[in-house]
């Protein structure tokens, strides 16, 4: 019975231990993947050290689980795509955006010559389109029918499953994501074709917990100070920068692959007005849908642009940041 | 003393609901990541506006009662066989023994491979887990008849058939009924997993969605949904099973 009460003494007494703990680590929820390779040089080179900033890694399968993570207090900082991160703002939610990591401007919608010939965007019309709903992707496929002036047929498919889909033929075309077009090509093979967009660029973002960047002031600078040092290291040594994304990928992506999409990546950490124009975008499109319900003055570039923080880079790395106010 | 036992049901749900709405408007846990039962009330009413509400509960029913049948039938027939056939013993038990360890959704890659991303993986990953449940419950009812009630039948001389049909079946059917329930419950258990991928309607796929847009308030009435149909399905084979198996009841 003393046992018994012992242990609940223990529990009740848990968060005041928590809260006497004077360094507690910054927590990073990220997703190892080639949209940050600034993340994966800070890690490999140890660079938050010497910052001494002390940092923990935890790592997701996907960037909104990584957002999920943050808005249930169990990380300060995320990485994740500007399409949940709109969506996080949409709804409320208190993080802030701290820098633009990386643009990607290689999203293509792909498809079989086996069930249609894929020469232009218009070809999508009246045809089985796979993406993966709710996600970048889809917003990409609406802003490719736009492109092409054509309606389709959006069909929901997992990452992982929009491939055999599209071998299967249980879809026409498909807007999948990035790492997924090498195991596409090469099932497909001479039957592969694809079009890139021209009018969508995807972007990594960097956000923090606003407990965490209100509190933690000083740790959150040295953190992104980190960074910026990696953000050179990956444009300075693109080859070393590539072998550290691999060696994080454990295998899942040959060297081949990740040269052909470095191409399509700008990796420098910076915060331009281009985000919070293409998140107003994002986020009007989200309220048309009814996915989310908000006021329209939501998804006013005004109101996405007060959720970039972006006072800590712009003091760190004033050329950076050309964001109007 | 039925009415007092509905009053018990009805006072633990209320109960159970004062103390969600305590937890929810307590402002220890934000409102976005748990919501109270009253904007759980304004999503359901928004997905019905929507329109999504009934067709999202239609496309999964379909789903489940198709799965269902499917799994449900070739159970009974299979676990027939298994039980009074020495050949198909020997021939099926070790392969679903292995089989009965591994969970639907890790069928449903394999599945979308073979059957694609249209409500053929579907059925199959509904299908796959009734069959097993019922499979095995039907097999080991059919091989626990007790000897006892065979030879009664065969000293009374009854020709093997009737045997079958009169003696075998009946004596069995409380284990096969039990597993058609377990196997109810689970093609619900698993209409989530198949409805993961390649679904753009039913309850599955607008959990996946709600979780898209963190949108917990729509994914709480997802959950009430699939905690309602299980719980009336769950009701009404027990009642089903009153009526089929009485001689069983106690």
């Amino acid at each position: 019975m003393s046992r018994f009460f012992s242990v609940l003494v223990a529990l009740a007494l848990l968060p005041f231990a928590a809260v006497a703990q004077s360094a507690k680590p910054l927590t990073l929820a990220v997703q190892p993947s080639t949209d940050v390779p600034q993340i994966l040089m800070a890690i490999d080179r140890k660079l938050w050290d010497a910052e001494k900033v002390e940092v923990k890694v935890v790592t997701f399968s996907t960037g909104r689980e990584a957002l999920e993570a943050l808005l249930g207090g169990q990380a300060d900082f995320a990485v994740l795509t500007e399409y949940p991160a709109t969506i996080g703002i949409l709804r409320g939610q208190k993080f802030s955006v701290l820098a633009d990591m990386a643009r990607y401007q290689g999203l293509r919608a792909t498809a079989s010559k086996k069930w249609m010939n894929l020469a232009s965007l218009k070809d999508l019309n009246g045809k089985k389109v796979g993406t993966t709903l709710g996600t970048n992707v889809e917003y990409v496929t609406s802003v490719l029918l736009r492109e092409g002036g054509a309606k389709a047929e959006v069909v929901n498919a997992a990452p992982a499953d929009t491939v055999p889909a599209l071998v299967r033929g249980d879809i026409q075309a498909s807007v999948m994501f990035p790492n997924l077009y090498a195991q596409a090509r090469k099932l497909l093979g001479d039957d592969y074709q694809e079009i890139k967009t021209k009018s969508y660029v995807s972007h990594a973002l960097l956000v923090g917990s606003s407990a965490t960047l209100e509190s933690r002031k000083a740790e959150v600078e040295g953190f992104l100070k980190a960074l910026l040092v990696a953000d050179k290291a990956v444009a300075a040594d693109a080859a070393a920068a590539q072998g550290i994304v691999l060696a994080a990928l454990k295998g899942v992506m040959t060297p081949e692959v990740l040269k052909d999409l470095w191409l399509d990546y700008d990796y420098r950490l910076v915060l331009k007005d281009d985000l919070p124009a293409l998140m107003s975008q994002e986020a009007t499109w989200i309220l048309e849908r009814g996915a989310v319900k908000a006021p329209a003055e939501a998804a006013s570039v005004k109101t996405l642009r007060g959720a970039i923080a972006d006072g800590f880079l712009s003091r760190l790395s004033p050329g950076a940041v050309s964001l109007a106010k | 003393m039925q009415i007092l036992d509905h009053a018990k049901v009805a006072l633990s749900l209320v109960v159970a609901v004062l103390v969600w709405w305590a937890v929810a408007a307590s402002g220890f846990v934000s409102p976005d990541l748990f919501p109270t039962p009253i904007a759980v009330w304004h999503a359901a009413v928004e997905l019905y506006d929507d329109g999504l509400l009934f067709s999202d509960l239609r496309a999964s029913l379909g789903r489940a009662a198709v799965g269902f049948v499917i799994g449900a039938s070739l159970g009974v027939s299979v676990g027939l066989l298994t039980s009074r056939t020495r050949f198909f013993r020997l021939a099926l038990n070790p392969i679903l023994s292995l089989c009965r360890p591994i969970p639907a959704i890790a069928i449903v890659p394999v599945a979308i491979v073979w059957f694609g991303i249209g409500d053929g993986s579907k059925y199959f990953v509904i299908s796959y887990a009734v069959f097993l449940t019922v499979w095995l419950a039907t097999h080991h009812g059919m091989e626990h008849v007790p000897e006892t009630y065979i030879r009664a039948s065969r000293s009374l001389g009854a020709p093997m058939m009737r045997e079958f049909f009169q003696v075998v079946i009946p004596a069995a059917a409380p284990h096969i009924v039990s597993g058609l329930r377990m196997g109810a419950a689970l093609a619900f258990l698993s209409l989530v997993a198949a409805e993961l991928t390649g679904a753009s309607s039913g309850i599955g796929y607008r959990l996946q969605e709600a979780r898209q847009y963190l949108r917990m308030d729509r994914m709480f009435v997802g959950l009430v949904e699939l905690g309602i149909l299980g719980a009336a399905l769950d009701f009404a084979f027990l009642s089903l099973s009153r009526h089929l198996v009485h001689w069983e009841q106690t």
